[in-house]
């Protein structure tokens, strides 16, 4: 019973055990059931968008740039086609790569190896890692410009000590690549002359023959040229010069393969892009965005001004493969297409193709047969070892310093756009790029082959050119960066599946810009010309528009850090000067410090040697002529500080007398009992300046009127005017004709600070262009516009949204012709310009104004220096266009600036073709 | 009468999941898509050789094949021998026989001849309390699951736990020992990921744990099967979605979802429902196989329906958290539903023994109750 009841319960226990059992199962079911949701429902999202990722390789296509044009047409800025160049070391497929050109760093003794420049890309079509990394290596020996018996000594200067020759390295330490290199380039120079040979006649033959070019000649000169250095160096006992000597038949082939890549891109361009697209430039806006994403997705993206053009070899033969195979969309039927010709693709390419080409050329091959020709050309072309081609990234040291760190840390390093400048035009193809481990992205890139042909106060106008943004970063381009930036697009390929644009790329809009840059380089060549000790500048506007048509600085925006460096030098010839003029007072002192300077060997460009002989040369460096002296080294200082003086001010003085003609118009306009009949005496005993007790009134009449206070600049005048009207009213004045509005593109409106400034700024002084009123040039012919049309005329350099010509009149017809007529007497006898020749003839309006401006000398002393101004337009009946001509910093009167703005104005009329001149 | 007896007995709760099941496989594998579809009528196949074989296996009482399991375990060492060292090396591992272009994997076998063993060794009744008794229930595990794992196929070696765990739960372990055991296995379980694992099989469970740690580059590489699995199952929503209507980057890219994967392709095809109804179904069916061995009198044939019952949960356990990312990716085919002969065969064999205790519940190879 006993032993029963124990089975029993046993039993249940093992029955228990086993709905425990169950319960797990149950428990981990619904475990797995809750998962099964949590994956369908709540990280649903999330992993398909992981696996859409995955799915859809994406293409970003690049948004084009706007282009920035020039009142004549002239392209300023465009987009090229670029590669954004990385490198990360994760591509390279062997490590040792970076170490064995760390040791052709030691190798060679620079430590510039790792720069890509130095790694150049001289390759040979690599087949696989090895005769890439070779490639690699070759290029970086030849790049550092050794000889090989050099390098080969070098090699051994690796392994060995170079005083006791004591082996300090074993050979095994050196990386193998590195021995093979070492041994191969010190057995290789009579192989590479016999290459360079080869490769004249075959160059000769070949391309010749399809470019139209007698064989003939071309071969026999390449070779003649060829044999005739070969000559030269075995004259001279060169053995080991031969390489020399095939060096520079490399350089002269180098120089005939450039003119005839420029033929060939020429036929490129027509036999491809016109066949496969209909049209010579093919863009997104030709073409359409499928058949641009296909063009991007075959060619990798070779694309210049906007639309594709050819521009490398081996883009012709992708291009012309992808046709044959029908992959691009095109307008013909791909199957009319045939197969390469079979000659062409015999070994003996050369013959073959020359037969073949000659037919093409003579117009015997039909059209679709002559794909098929180029193709197989083209595909022979880039098998052929012979064909290398340099590749150099440049960069700064710094970059370079980060490039070689992130290197050995075994991090990237991103080249920045940039280097796809660099590389486009100089590189056939991307794959070689892309086998050595760096990775290329299809992006735009700033022209700056056409920034660097504008006139430098245009090319500022536009922007400094960023390093890494590779557009301006400043200027117009930053400030119009939302029009001329574009959106980028996004194509997607399925895996497996067709390409598809998903966003097509909105690409920037142009932008024309009002202004000339061939007015610019006149104008530049106007200031230069009058070669003014001090910055200079003009701007011309025209009336009708407010365009800004032409503008230029003096001394010409430079870069900064020439500029800087320039700076730091005369700062030192300064302090020599100052230093040796207070230490050697006797000119036997001087003498003898120069026989001791000379007697050490000291640099004849040492700022103290300098200074004496300066003394010496002048011991009245003195007083004055010293002063002078320093002043101008501290002009010069300031010429070189990148300021366009057309659009910019560093703060010096203010605009002078120019604003009395608003000071009288304010006056005439406000309700302070001023009118046109208005005379003030403005003898000497009715001096109101409290700043200038011993001013004298150049007019001396007791009656002034409007019209004769602007032809002599009558101050005294002004300052009773401004008395009457308070600071308020001027202000009012300058808001009236425009003064604070923003010029469009180049410049922003004054701050309400700056407003608020004037407001509080004595009204006497303000009345005569002084206080704290500052002006540009090109807001100066801004507000003369505006006097010469009647209505405020804000200059534009980019065309605004809004009309920049005003439409209420800013005074009455009567009042405003008494203005022109003062201005216009400004030029005649009497007038503050009454002596500038040939002024009066040419009906020019203006205004003189002559701001002091009293610059702290070093020691405490105040020195003096003007803003000379001449302000105006022409012609005085129906004004066409509003000048501003500025010398800076001088001690010389408004009109002095005068001639600059006749010759200006004479510049303009003469390129837009006006007769009124 | 006595066959009409046994008939009655059919346990209709085993066959009809069991049906429902088996009727699945071939269905998913021919939905599986790509070259895998066209493997379903061999599963066909298999499933109508299976049922041949099983019948033979239901009809003959158990006790009588019980004495053979011994036998049957030495068969399947030899086998499992002579499988790494003759059988040809299929994706890095010796796992199959091919003859005659069938490929028949002895560990499949080795499972139920183990299981098999086991019920034999216990047929006594609990008695584990005795020194070493125990001990031998391990040592039938163990060592067929050592030859399992050096093929390597981590996945089958681990099913010999729980089938031991199974074996020693009902045949009357103390509690305290086989807390005692699952500590020590944890123990085990940890030394061997620490040390016992291939690096592609540590990466593969790092992967599994850290997968949402992973960049999708690296779900893409280290832990693509996992993240392929995922994603479908993510794909099909409530009530599935069609192969051609995946998310971009999936399509063709499953390898083994015709085996390892079927759960995969369920969800993806039959959504959410079809999961659930397949969970759903494993479970009923495990349940129904662990109420035979409830109901059984006999030690031996508890022991063998709960080793079976425990093989075919923690089968589909495992195969449905691989598939969605809860265990190591692990080869692990989900039972009667995955193809596979080798599988499909030994599982209908298991089915057949447990209708077996079924119709036989009294049958005891305790001397002491037939006497």
């Amino acid at each position: 019973m006993v032993r029963r009841t124990t089975t029993h319960g046993r039993a249940e226990g093992t029955s228990r055990r086993l709905g425990g059992l169950t319960i797990l199962l149950a428990v981990v079911s619904l475990l797995l059931v809750g998962r099964l949701a949590s994956l369908q429902f709540v990280v649903r999202d999330e992993v398909l968008a992981l696996a859409e990722r995955r799915g859809v390789s994406r293409l970003e296509l690049p948004a084009i740039r706007g282009a920035v044009r020039d009142a004549d047409g002239r392209v300023l800025a465009r987009d090229l086609a670029s590669f954004r160049v990385a490198l990360a070391p994760s591509r390279f497929r062997e490590r040792s790569l970076l170490f064995a050109l760390a040791d052709l760093e030691v190798l060679t003794g620079r430590a510039d190896v790792l720069e890509p420049r130095a790694m150049a890309v001289r390759w040979t079509e690599p087949e696989g890692r090895g005769a890439r990394l070779e490639a690699l290596l070759a290029i970086a020996a030849s790049e550092v410009a050794l000889a090989p018996d050099e390098l080969a000594a070098r090699g051994a200067g690796l392994l060995r000590d170079g005083g006791s020759g004591r082996l300090v390295r074993r050979p095994t330490e050196l990386s193998w690549r590195m021995r093979q290199l070492l041994g191969r380039l010190a057995g290789d120079r009579r192989a590479l002359a016999a290459r360079r040979l080869r490769e004249a006649r075959g160059l000769g033959t070949s391309l010749g023959v399809w470019l139209g070019v007698d064989a003939a000649v071309l071969e026999s000169r390449l070779e003649a040229e060829t044999r005739a250095l070969v000559r030269l160096g075995e004259a001279v006992g060169l053995d080991g010069g031969l390489a020399g000597v095939a060096e520079k038949v490399g350089e002269s082939l180098d120089r005939e393969w450039a003119w005839i890549g420029e033929r060939l891109q020429d036929e490129l361009h027509r036999a491809f892009y016109i066949d496969a697209f209909g049209t010579e430039r093919p863009g997104p806006d030709t073409i359409g965005s499928e058949a641009w994403a296909a063009l991007v997705r075959e060619v990798g993206l070779t694309v210049r001004g906007g639309a594709a053009t050819t521009r490398r070899v081996r883009d012709g033969a992708r291009i012309a493969s992808a046709l044959v195979a029908g992959r691009l969309p095109a307008p013909h039927d791909p199957a009319d297409a045939t197969e390469p010709d079979a000659e062409a693709e015999a070994p003996s390419w050369r013959a073959g193709t020359r037969r073949a080409l000659g037919a093409l050329r003579r117009g015997r091959v039909p059209d679709a047969q002559r794909q098929a020709v180029l193709t197989a050309w083209f595909q022979q072309r880039q098998r052929d070892d012979d064909h290398a081609e340099k590749a150099s990234l440049f960069l700064s040291d710094r970059r370079r310093q980060d490039l070689v760190a992130g290197l050995r840390a075994g991090r990237g390093f991103d080249f920045g756009q940039g280097a796809g400048t660099v590389l486009g035009p100089t590189i056939w193809g991307t794959g070689g790029l892309e086998e050595l481990g760096f990775t290329l992205t299809p992006c735009f890139d700033r022209d700056s082959v056409l920034s660097e042909e504008l006139p430098a106060t245009l090319r500022q106008m536009l922007g400094t050119v960023g390093q890494r943004e590779r557009r301006g970063i400043n200027g117009l381009e930053a400030r119009m960066n939302e029009v001329l930036a574009g959106e980028d697009g996004e194509a997607g390929r399925v895996t497996g599946g067709a390409l598809a644009v998903r966003r097509p790329a909105r690409h920037g809009k142009d932008l024309e810009l009002g202004i000339s840059a061939e007015l610019c380089a006149a104008f530049e060549e106007i200031l230069r010309e009058a070669n003014h000790v001090t910055p200079a500048a003009i701007a011309v506007v025209d009336v009708r528009s407010g365009a800004i048509v032409g503008a230029a600085s003096w001394p010409v925006p430079v870069d900064l850090d020439q500029a800087r460096k320039e700076r730091s030098d005369m700062e030192q010839r300064e302090r020599a000067l100052l230093k040796v003029r207070a230490r050697y007072l006797d000119a036997g002192d001087r003498a003898q410090r120069i026989a001791f300077l000379e007697a050490q060997g000291t640099p004849e460009d040492d700022h103290e040697l300098m200074a004496l002989r300066a003394l010496e040369l002048n011991p009245t460096l003195n007083g004055d002529v010293l002063r002078r002296q320093l002043w101008a080294l501290r002009y010069r200082k300031t010429q070189h500080g990148g300021w366009n003086r057309a659009y910019q001010n560093p703060g010096y003085g203010g605009p002078g007398s120019v604003f009395k003609a608003l000071t009288i118009l304010a006056g005439l306009e406000s309700d302070a009992g001023l009118d046109l009949q208005t005379v003030f005496d403005c003898g000497p005993e009715t001096r109101k300046s409290p700043r200038r007790p011993r001013h004298t009134c150049k007019a001396h009449g007791p009656a002034i009127g409007v019209r004769r206070a602007l032809q002599v600049s009558c101050n005294e005048y002004c300052y009773r005017v401004g008395d009457v009207l308070g600071s308020a009213r001027l202000v009012q004045m300058y808001e009236r004709v425009g003064f604070f509005e923003p010029i469009h593109g180049l410049l922003p409106g004054t701050t309400a600070a700056m407003q608020r400034l004037l407001l509080r700024t004595d009204p006497k002084n303000l009345a005569i262009g002084g206080g704290d009123i500052s002006c540009v040039p090109v807001r100066a012919a801004g507000i003369a516009a505006t006097i010469a049309r009647g209505v405020r005329v804000v200059p534009w350099l980019a065309v605004p949204e809004d009309s920049p010509i005003g439409r209420a009149p800013i005074t009455t017809p009567d009042r405003l012709r008494a203005i022109h007529e003062g201005m216009r007497q400004v030029c005649e006898p009497g007038g503050t310009a009454q002596n500038v020749g040939g002024l009066m003839k040419l009906r020019i309006a203006a205004k003189t104004g002559t701001s002091d401006y009293r610059p702290r000398l070093p020691g405490g002393a105040k020195g003096k220096a003007n803003e000379a101004w001449f302000v105006g337009f022409a012609p005085v009946e129906a004004p066409r266009y509003a000048f501003a001509a500025l010398i800076s910093r001088s001690q010389l009167n408004g009109a002095r600036a005068a001639p600059m703005a006749r010759d200006a104005l004479e510049a303009t009329a003469k390129h837009f073709g006006e007769v009124w001149w | 009468m006595k066959a009409l007896d046994k008939v009655r007995r059919f346990d209709l709760g085993v066959a009809l999941p069991a049906l429902l099941l088996l009727a699945t496989g071939p269905l998913l594998i021919a939905l599986s898509g790509g070259e895998d579809a066209a493997l379903a009528p061999r599963q066909v196949m298999w499933i109508v050789v299976s049922c041949i074989v099983g019948i033979p296996v239901a009809l003959i009482s158990y006790t009588r094949l019980l004495p053979l399991a011994p036998l049957l375990w030495v068969i399947g060492i030899g086998s499992l021998v002579a499988v790494r060292l003759f059988a040809p090396a299929i994706n890095g591992a010796r796992r199959w026989f091919v003859l005659g272009g069938v490929s028949i994997q002895p560990s499949e076998f080795m499972k139920l001849a183990a299981i098999l063993t086991l019920a034999w060794w216990l047929r006594r009744g609990p008695r584990l309390e005795e020194a070493g008794r125990w001990f031998v229930v391990l040592a039938i595990c163990a060592l067929p699951a050592g030859l399992v794992l050096v093929q390597p196929d981590l996945g089958t070696t681990l099913l010999f736990v729980p089938i031991a765990f199974g074996a020693l739960l009902v045949g009357g372990l103390a509690r305290g020992r086989l807390v005692a055991l699952v500590f020590a296995l944890a123990v085990c379980v940890w030394g061997g990921l620490e040390h016992g694992l291939a690096d592609y099989q540590r990466e593969r469970i790092l992967s599994t744990f850290r997968w949402e740690e992973l960049t999708p580059a690296q779900r893409w590489n280290t832990a693509y099967q996992l993240t392929q699995s995922l994603a479908r199952i993510s794909a099909g929503g409530v009530s599935g979605v069609a192969e051609e209507e995946l998310p971009p980057g999936l399509e063709g890219g499953l390898p083994h979802r015709h085996n390892d994967f079927i759960f995969t392709v369920m969800t993806q095809r039959a959504g959410f429902l079809g999961g659930v109804i397949l969970i759903a179904l494993q479970l009923w069916l495990v349940v129904a196989i662990l109420r035979v061995a409830q109901r059984t009198r006999d030690p031996g044939g508890r022991v063998l329906c709960t080793g079976i019952g425990v093989a075919f949960g923690a089968q589909s356990a495992i195969h449905f958290a691989v598939t969605m990312g809860v265990a190591p990716t692990t080869g692990m085919p989900l039972p009667l539903v995955s193809y596979g002969g080798s599988s499909l065969l030994v599982a209908c064999a298991s089915l057949a023994l447990v209708q077996n205790v079924a119709m036989h519940p009294h049958r005891s190879l305790d001397p002491r109750r037939t006497r």
